[in-house]
């Protein structure tokens, strides 16, 4: 399924959110999803039961991921916001998401 | 420790720690400066961190235990809601304070779960009884603080509306807690479990106790001396209220025989017409338990609600036992079965082995199972999910099964 290159999660009223197949990876749970024989494996992932606001910071979160987690000593790396309103449906999000 | 083995050394803090990190920050800079009135606060603090519904509450409180992030600050999220149903899976780090703050502001509960309860004390137990009217069932784990008195304070207390208590892992309840517990709301309850409970001995002292006609579910689990759960407790209590038993759970009773099946569950699990309205059975490791018994139990009682049943390291029990298990009506509701470490198993067992709606099967260490055995076993059980196959070290990466069954503990899926 490597072609793909863009993966959506699908929010709360059918809104689409764009990340990177990369970046997805970074969640095992994603990548379960993504390489299963699944429906997902077409790119498309089921996360209705969660706001846009907060999958919108979950992308934000695993790009972030992507970019630094690889980052040598030297490099600074930036903080990662997250917003009050939305800390206890980002919790359980990214419980779901295992990351 | 899972970052050192995948040779990995990231200084990214996962999502999950953000989060709560965030939720335990907000909830300190905000308790600094509050000055409404309590009862709006709480309810003002679910929204400034986004509102949460009283549906995801326990999901919540399943995310944090599992961060082992709930403490006093995050248990906040809880309090003055209309939350009737509260289960806490860790709550080491919850301070008595924090049982007593759970009790005042949650007063609609109405089932409450408490695992890893380690600081729960005299003061806040009281407290539990007295603030929450509505509270009728109780699961501790863990409670070592609370001493005799207060359990006996706390019986009385809750005399006449505690109807389904369970306690575990705590050595300070001993015999005479059990008997202010039966003596007190014996008549009322409808479900008790003690299981691990070093100090208690007496277990005879329930069957003349357990009276309500309703009750259902019954779990005697690991007592510190075996001998202690004899058959003739059991039989006895079954006696009384065993017509109407939803679950028994006998694990770790080991000083149990064939004579508990035949005399008591035989005898007494059935409503006159040898039914039965079992859902869950589990008799793990009872080692002197034989097919003998358990072949006439299965094939005497019909079972037509059996949900979950488990006989794992009953070591004596082999291929009849199974075989007779499939013919009981119990093989059609049968969702999950655990046959670990039955070695007397064979081949034998496993073309028997077909159930509609079977999810779950444990066959960790039966080393009899083969690729061929996984194989039959799929084709026949379209429901199956998940095979346990610890310890099987025949099965191999060839086994052909369906897309949808895992197999878990394959010496070839190494990590």
């Amino acid at each position: 399924m490597s072609e793909l290159k863009f993966i959506k999660l699908i929010g709360e009223g059918d809104k689409e959110y764009k990340v990177s197949y990369e970046a997805a990876m970074v969640s095992p749970v994603l990548k379960t999803m993504l390489q299963s024989p699944f429906k997902e494996n077409a790119g498309k992932v089921d996360l209705t039961k969660y706001s846009g606001d907060t999958l919108e910071k979950v992308c934000e979160y695993l790009e972030y991921k992507l970019r630094y987690q690889n980052a040598d000593e030297t490099e600074d790396i930036p903080e990662f916001d997250i917003p009050t309103e939305l800390s206890v449906e980002l919790l359980m999000v990214a419980d779901y998401l295992n990351i | 420790a899972a970052k050192l083995l995948d040779r990995r050394t990231t200084k990214i803090a996962t999502l999950q720690d953000m989060a709560i990190a965030k939720i335990s920050e907000s909830i300190t800079s905000w308790e600094r400066e509050k000055d409404q009135g309590e009862n709006t606060v709480f309810a003002h603090l679910r929204d400034v961190l986004g509102g949460i519904s009283i549906d995801n509450m326990n999901n919540l409180a399943k995310t944090l235990s599992k961060n082992r992030a709930l403490d006093d600050k995050t248990l906040q999220l809880f309090l003055k809601t209309d939350l009737t149903d509260l289960a806490f899976h860790d709550c080491s780090k919850l301070s008595f304070e924090g049982y007593k703050t759970l009790a005042i502001f949650s007063p609609h509960l109405t089932k409450l779960s408490l695992q890893m309860c380690g600081q729960l004390n005299n003061e806040s137990l009281l407290y539990i009884a007295e603030k929450l009217p509505n509270l009728t069932s109780l699961d501790l784990d863990g409670p070592f603080l609370i001493n005799e008195d207060t359990w006996d304070t706390f019986f009385v207390e809750m005399k006449g509306r505690l109807k389904a208590f369970r306690i575990s892992n705590t050595h300070r309840f001993n015999d005479k807690s059990l008997a202010s517990l039966l003596v007190n709301c014996g008549e009322e309850l409808v479900s008790l479990g003690l299981s691990r409970l070093d100090s208690i001995s007496n277990y005879a002292l329930l069957p003349q106790y357990l009276k309500n006609e309703h009750f259902h579910s019954l779990s005697l689990e690991y007592p510190f001396n075996e001998d202690d759960i004899t058959d003739e407790v059991v039989i006895n209590i079954l006696g009384q209220v065993g017509k109407n038993l939803k679950t028994l759970v006998l694990d770790g009773c080991l000083e149990l025989t064939d004579s508990m099946i035949i005399n008591g569950m035989c005898a007494f699990l059935h409503d006159g017409n040898n039914c039965s309205l079992l859902e869950t059975l589990s008799l793990a490791e009872l080692d002197q338990i034989t097919n003998d018994s358990l072949v006439y139990f299965f094939s005497e009682i019909s079972l037509p609600h059996l949900v979950k049943c488990s006989l794992k390291r009953c070591l004596q029990v082999g291929d009849a036992a199974i075989i007779e298990l499939m013919l009981n009506k119990g093989q059609q509701s049968l969702k999950e079965l655990s046959l670990n470490s039955l070695k007397e198993l064979t081949c034998e067992a496993f073309i028997s082995l077909s159930c509609e709606n079977l999810q779950s099967l444990d066959l960790g260490f039966v080393r009899c199972v083969d690729d061929k055995v996984i194989e039959e076993i799929s084709s026949r059980n379209p429901n199956l999910e998940l095979i346990d196959v610890f310890g099987d070290n025949l099965v191999t990466e060839k086994a052909k099964i369906k897309q949808r069954l895992v197999l878990i503990g394959r010496q070839s899926d190494s990590i």
